[in-house]
């Protein structure tokens, strides 16, 4: 009830460009503490792994290196965020292990969101027995748990990062199946979809056209949320051993491995544990940001 | 008379900070509602009756609204007193009927459940107690008052059991369960079928007279508040236009927007509407000057551009904001 | 035929209300839903005919539960009846929209009732319009462009409006754009629910200029589908009266209004609430607040749905459905026209 917009005139007095829209759009954001720190951290993250190999100190850290003359040192300059047990930069190392993680939450959401984003469409628009085979197949995918799923994958083919990247993707589509299914179908009824029915339109424009768009604020937003959790799936994984492999730096891997020298060497284990939870935090707030602005129910 | 209290709106401006700048919404608005009345105010979407209604009952928000001018209650300002004052002023005095009967009423909730709280709500409040069989007693005789047969079945059901027009009639007898001297009713019946409107039209200004109360009607359909107020305010753009008493005004309307208005309405004699009023409404944040309604008005002379109009008496109780009745020119 | 005198000041009907060729006939529609969870059927249109002739405003007017809105979705084919035809020159359509051809399609089109939701808000007026034009004209391109913008300027809109998403359109703005999407195929007839209900009534007016202008200009027929009782009286030729699934009366707006014959007419007539003392003077004297007689109301099958709130029941309306019957140019479904009416056969008798 309470009045937090200007009243708009329902008269002929509304017409405003487009322009004003996106500055509308801007202004709301702007306005929303969390979306703009998750703004801030995801597009921080996201610059990080692209330049990893332009701004990291210590590049060839990031391989197979071996320094033992300088293992195990403590945070302090020049290597700020100390070295492992083999030497290596782990500054260099986390920076590369974003990039690590963010090319799997690329690789997944590239093949997992239009799958899942086709499958909810038909299931939703079509009805009958196609929504019905279509979505008990998506529900029994959605009854096992990812990790578990991915696991059981990853230890069948060999481990490594690409077959963490299709374990994922196998299991990722799921909940945008759902998530589009259910959309589509309260769409379905809007107005705007039966007036494009009685005009001709084929079946294929109306869920392409019509419907689509319509659920894309709520795909994105489900977008920005999943990337968190990928990057914590994948990180699992690696710590099991079963995704990335050594020397590939990947922030999981890192914590797994940093593991053995605890207490002493913590900055082997904490450091790449600050860094995953950094980049899911952004990422979420991001998500949740979206979310009020777009005011989603996701 | 029982409640011989008086609500004054005096010159009060609702002005609203946001995304587009600042816009005046109410603009220098006075208002008047005596014991005993029902005064109706009637405009289209977006003419501010609604943002007056909520600036008297203190539901805006407060951090991008600014209220200028006196909400007099029995002379003293509600403005000016603390935001808990003035809280426990309107809790006792007024209450409020809303437009959809659905949306006032929670849905997780049977009738009787909301009656019996709002009940011991107001106890609480006055420092009464009353047990559950004296609540179901008074939530029985509350919704016979408002003419709801089978009491007992209406306060098992839950809202969506029952129709729109039984969902108001609750909605009225919650207003009315705080005794308060003045019940404000936005837009309570468009949300209703054109029979089951003229049945609440006809209890609720039933109850308000037998009970001795006021009441302030708040609606678009110039329809309603010919046959059911007594005093009439027309508003456009934020401006109060004209005041009348009801008979007058339909009678013989002034001012040039109520004219204008009039003649949109489509008849029963099935006589052609006029076509509409030329224009639109203004931007509130770059309102026009002068007369807000210049820009639409066929009798615009110089002056309605400079300057505002104020208010000429056109007759018993009947003012017009308009410069055609400038008694001088 | 004779033909009535119509009311002072009322507009002249435009056509010869008997005479002209039925554009549409509407025969016994029965539209019965499944509500979810319970076993009822929901009889939302329960046995209505109509007829609409060339060039004529057909006005269906009824309140919440009349069927009103469910009979224009059905003629149009956005449900498929439970039984009943739907004729286009006499010609049957078939049930459901997807069956129908696009030449079927083009002649018949809808303008909804909510403005908010009747456009897709994701897409641009010039993408909606694209549409149909794409569709039943085979424009694209420029050529489409430069017809949207012609289809704007019909509906009194400027033709930078192409670029605009539907929120930044007021109401009044929007549903010109549903009635010019509406035009966009070229229909002959237009089915219009409850267009100008969200608007208010100066935008209401300069709306219902507009749909006459067009009405005129382009040839159309329009079915007005409203529960506005004055506004139907203003601008339909032939009005039918819904209540509760069935048409309760029918006929010459003009009669109807003048000399109501069923109850249920001459209680939503003095409904309204009218603004001058020459409109009372036409409102039946009915006391609105009649206490419901207290019985329960009988099944459609066994007899007259308004019996609980008639002020005229008789005995027999709670044991017999009462059938239609005519009297001069006036269909009415009542008992107190038996005498002096003539019954109706109706389909499945």
């Amino acid at each position: 009830m309470a009045v937090s917009a200007l009243p708009v005139a329902e008269a002929e007095a509304r017409s405003t460009s487009l322009r004003a829209d996106w500055r509308r759009t801007w202004y709301r954001f702007r306005h929303n503490p969390t979306a703009v720190i998750g703004l801030i951290i995801t597009v921080l993250v996201i610059l990080i792994a692209l330049l990893a190999p332009v701004i990291s100190p210590f590049p060839a850290s990031a391989g197979n290196f071996v320094d033992f003359s300088h293992m195990l040192t403590p945070p302090s300059w020049p290597h700020v965020l100390g070295t492992d047990n083999a030497g290596r930069d782990m500054l260099t190392r986390i920076l590369f292990g974003y990039r690590i993680s963010l090319a799997l939450v690329v690789v997944v959401l590239l093949i997992g969101v239009p799958l899942g984003v086709f499958i909810g469409l038909v299931a939703g628009y079509y009805g009958g027995w196609v929504e019905a085979v279509l979505m008990r197949f998506t529900d029994i995918f959605l009854s096992v748990p990812a990790l578990v799923m991915a696991m059981a994958i990853t230890s069948v083919l060999t481990p490594n990062l690409l077959n963490a990247m299709i374990a994922v993707s196998a299991l990722w589509w799921t909940w945008h199946a759902r998530l589009v299914h259910g959309i589509t179908v309260s769409l379905k009824q809007e107005d705007y979809v039966d007036a494009a029915r009685l005009m001709g339109a084929s079946s294929l424009h109306i869920m392409v056209r019509e419907i689509l768009p319509n659920a894309m604020s709520a795909i994105l937003v489900k977008i920005t949320l999943d990337a968190g959790f990928v990057i914590l799936i994948g990180a699992g994984l690696s710590y099991l051993g079963l995704g990335v492999q050594p020397p590939q730096a990947d922030l999981g891997t890192m914590v797994a491995a940093g593991t053995q020298d605890l207490p002493s060497g913590w900055w082997e284990t904490v450091f790449p544990g600050l860094a995953i939870s950094l980049a899911v935090l952004g990422f979420n707030l991001l998500g949740d940001g979206l979310r009020d602005l777009f005011d989603v129910d996701v | 008379m029982k409640n011989a209290h008086t609500l004054r709106l005096h010159d009060l401006s609702v002005t609203f900070k946001g995304f587009e700048g600042t816009a005046r919404v109410v603009d220098h608005a006075s208002l008047t509602v005596n014991a005993g009345e029902l005064v109706g105010v009637v405009g289209e979407t977006g003419c501010g009756k609604s943002v007056l209604m909520r600036a008297v009952l203190d539901l805006l928000p407060a951090r991008t609204t600014r209220i200028d001018g006196a909400v007099e209650f029995d002379g003293a300002d509600l403005r000016r007193l603390s935001r808990r004052a003035r809280r426990a002023v309107i809790l006792a005095q007024f209450n409020m009927v809303f437009q959809d009967p659905v949306g006032s009423l929670n849905p997780f909730f049977t009738i009787g459940q909301q009656v019996r709280e709002v009940l011991a709500q107001a106890n609480r409040r006055l420092g009464r107690h009353e047990g559950g069989a004296a609540l179901d007693q008074r939530a029985r005789a509350l919704l016979a008052r408002v003419q709801l047969d089978d009491p007992d079945r209406v306060l098992r059901a839950y809202p969506f059991q029952l129709s729109g027009g039984m969902n108001q009639r609750v909605s009225i007898a919650l207003a009315l369960s705080t005794e308060p001297w003045l019940i404000v009713a936005d837009e309570p019946t468009t949300a209703l079928d054109v029979t089951v409107q003229a049945e609440i039209l006809t209890l609720f200004s039933r109850l308000v007279r037998e009970e001795e109360r006021s009441a302030l009607l708040i609606t678009h359909s110039m329809g309603v508040v010919r046959t059911t107020a007594d005093r009439v305010l027309v508003m456009y753009a934020g401006v109060v236009v004209e005041e009348a008493p009801a008979a007058d005004l339909f009678a013989a309307p002034r001012h040039p927007y109520t004219v204008g208005l009039l003649d949109c309405v489509p008849r029963l004699t099935g006589q052609e509407m006029a076509k509409g009023i030329p224009g639109t409404l203004p931007n509130y944040t770059a309102a026009p000057s002068g007369c807000r309604f210049h820009p639409r008005c066929p009798h615009a002379m110089p002056i309605c551009v400079q300057e505002r109009p104020p208010d000429f008496t056109v007759g018993a109780g009947h003012r017009v904001a308009c410069w055609l009745y400038d008694g001088t020119r | 035929m004779a033909r009535a005198e119509p009311a002072l000041g009322a507009r002249t009907p435009s056509i010869d209300a008997v005479a002209a060729p039925a554009l549409l006939e509407v025969r016994a529609l029965r539209q019965y839903f499944k509500s979810a969870g319970s076993r009822e059927l929901k009889r939302a249109v329960d046995g209505v005919s109509l007829t609409l002739r060339r060039g004529e405003i057909l006005g269906v007017v009824g309140e919440s539960g009349s069927g009103k809105s469910t009979i224009a979705r059905s003629v149009v084919g956005l449900y498929r009846p439970t039984s009943g035809e739907v004729l286009l020159d006499g010609r049957p359509l078939p049930a459901g929209s997807r069956r129908r051809s696009r030449e079927q399609k083009r002649r018949l089109q809808m303008v909804f009732q909510n403005p908010a939701s009747a456009l897709n808000p994701r897409r641009t007026i010039g993408q909606a319009l694209a549409l149909p034009l794409r569709i039943h004209r085979g424009l694209r391109g420029q050529a489409a462009r430069r017809e949207i913008e012609r289809l704007l300027g019909l509906v009194e809109l400027p033709g930078e409006f192409a670029g605009r998403h539907p929120a930044a359109l007021s109401g009044g703005q929007r549903q010109r754009v549903a009635i010019a999407r509406a035009l966009a195929a070229g229909p002959d007839l237009l089915i219009l629910d409850e267009p100008t209900s969200a608007l208010d009534v100066s935008v209401q007016a300069k709306m219902i200029d507009l749909l006459l202008a067009l009405k005129t200009q382009l040839g159309l027929s329009y079915l007005f589908i409203t529960h506005d009782i004055s506004l139907v009286r203003t601008i339909a030729d032939r009005v039918v009266v819904l209540y509760q699934g069935r048409v309760r009366e029918a006929g010459p707006i003009a009669e109807v209004f003048q000399e109501p014959r069923h109850p249920y007419t001459r209680l939503l007539i003095s409904a309204v609430p009218v603004i001058t003392p020459e409109e009372e003077a036409l409102q039946p004297r009915i006391p609105i607040d009649v206490p419901g007689n207290g019985r329960a109301t009988p099944e459609p099958d066994v007899g007259c749905a308004f019996a609980p709130r008639c002020p005229s029941v008789m005995e027999r309306c709670w044991v017999r459905p009462p059938p239609l019957f005519r009297m001069g140019n006036v269909e009415t479904r009542c008992f107190l026209a038996e005498e002096t009416g003539t019954r109706l056969p109706e389909e499945g008798e």
